[in-house]
């Protein structure tokens, strides 16, 4: 697994794109929810090359997250093999499919460790007899393991918590 | 048999199963080509009773078959189409039936080299090495230049050009949107091209593309033209018929025969399909440049490889392109 993990961190910028690309085909053959996925990913859309690194931050977590999971460690090691291998050079429009798919692929391997999903409805009488208003907020959160964490922590500074799979 | 509208839907899956195939695990392509087969199929069906062994196959893809490998028709027999025929494309009747211009200024061979800033030195090296035995094999049929990376740019594959009877381009390939189409990947400045070119975005990065645009002003263009970048086999088609692609201005400039990738191929296998095919063109009883495609096609078939390793390639234009 380390190995697999020390080649994601060394493939180039647009390699880690290309084997990202791969694996979600693999993973998740279609996109992710189309309008969800557009608006999330909007700003980066506008601006693919200016916006690179980012995206390529996302593909990097894409691959990560499968290397570790051992459902997904062999699709991850299989992409990591296929990059680089091609006489083409990325576009904006390859490099727009490439984060449109990429958090597709994240979402399908991120489900698998969902911990827990809660649903908060808020609702609120009107004065005076006036409307109700019902508001609504739900919360998923995922778990991940210690590896990931410990990975990402590595490889994007961490966030503040993590939470621990059931 | 799918009406147009079937076809032309399956004709955007195939080509993006084809273009994000991952060369190190086919098993997700095969999945997504399962409806190409059916076509495929129907197609041979068809054909099969219009021709007998051995002729040659013409195809006129039109709007709706540009861009798909018709040349991996299935026969009844199950065999591809290509095993037992010379398999030609061309965008009309005219270019089809087409004879080569001997013109005496176009005399010499020549051969463009062009990695990206940041390849595997591994990579690097294959093209460099197999560019330098291709260039032993030019050098056979006649004089011969080499642009080997940072001189290959603009200005000078547009020099040499118009006096160039044959050019073999192994460069990376890279598509640069809806009106330029599929190009050919260049240096510029002492630059080799970038990892990533988004031209629309960054227009001045289109100093590193040759796009069928390029050529428009050419007075002439090698008889031959030989690519293995990236999809630059790959012409668009837009509404009311407007093909863009590096064909367009080729043929239209003396350019008979372009052998180029249908989809984005995988390097150590396209450079072997390459020499495979200069190889057959050294040997005087191929005859045609459809039948070294063939040839070459077929002995890479023979190593029990996939189809996108070894069928990418296609010849399209004259019939007439004989051994010059």
């Amino acid at each position: 697994m380390n190995d697999l993990v020390e080649r994601i961190r060394n493939l180039s910028s647009e390699q880690a794109l290309e084997a990202a690309q791969f694996l979600s085909k693999s993973v998740a053959p279609q996109p992710a929810n189309a309008p969800d996925a557009t608006s999330a990913l909007a700003p980066l859309i506008k601006q693919p090359y200016k916006n690179l690194p980012q995206i390529e931050q996302r593909a990097r977590l894409l691959l990560l997250t499968a290397a570790v999971t051992s459902e997904y460690h062999e699709e991850a090691r299989k992409a990591v093999d296929g990059a680089g291998k091609k006489q083409f050079i990325l576009g904006g429009a390859e490099i727009v499919l490439l984060a449109m798919v990429g958090l597709g692929a994240l979402q399908t391997i991120l489900a698998k460790g969902k911990v827990s999903e809660t649903t908060k409805i808020n609702v609120t009488p009107g004065k005076d007899g006036g409307d109700v208003t019902i508001s609504g907020e739900k919360t998923i959160v995922y778990g991940v393991g210690i590896d990931l964490a410990a990975i990402l922590k590595a490889s994007f500074g961490g966030p503040a918590t993590m939470v621990a799979p059931k | 048999m799918p009406g147009p509208e079937q076809v032309r839907e399956l004709r955007t899956r195939t080509r993006d199963a084809l273009k994000w195939a991952n060369p190190a695990d086919l098993s997700v392509l095969d999945t997504e080509l399962r409806d190409w087969d059916d076509l495929a199929q129907n197609i041979g069906a068809g054909i099969a009773p219009l021709v007998t062994k051995n002729q040659r196959v013409c195809f006129l893809p039109g709007r709706l078959f540009t861009g798909l490998p018709l040349h991996l028709a299935r026969m009844p027999d199950g065999s591809f189409l290509l095993e037992h025929h010379e398999v030609n494309y061309a965008p009309n009747m005219a270019t089809l039936l087409g004879q080569p211009k001997l013109d005496n200024q176009q005399t010499g061979y020549a051969l463009v080299t062009v990695t990206k800033e940041n390849d595997s030195a591994d990579f690097r090296e294959r093209a460099l090495s197999t560019s330098s035995t291709l260039k032993s094999r030019l050098e056979a049929l006649g004089e011969t230049v080499w642009l080997r990376q940072e001189e290959a740019t603009h200005q000078s594959v547009l020099y040499i050009l118009p006096a160039t009877r044959e050019i073999l381009f192994v460069c990376h390939g890279h598509y640069a949107g809806p009106t330029n189409g599929y190009g050919i990947c260049l240096a510029d400045s002492g630059h080799l091209p970038p990892p990533t070119l988004a031209i629309e975005e960054s227009p001045d990065l289109a100093r590193f593309l040759l796009t069928w645009a390029d050529l428009e002003n050419l007075t002439a263009t090698p008889t031959i033209v030989v690519s293995i970048g990236c999809s630059s086999g790959l012409t668009l088609v837009a509404p009311g018929g407007v093909r863009y692609g590096l064909e367009q201005t080729l043929f239209q400039t003396g350019t008979c025969s372009i052998i180029s990738p249908l989809w984005d191929v995988e390097q150590s296998t396209a450079l072997e399909w390459l020499g495979l095919f200069y190889k057959a063109r050294g040997d005087n009883s191929t005859g045609t440049v459809a039948a070294a495609w063939q040839r070459a096609t077929l002995e890479m078939k023979a190593r029990g490889l996939h189809p996108y390793f070894w069928a990418p390639f296609i010849c399209n234009g004259s019939i007439f392109t004989e051994e010059l």
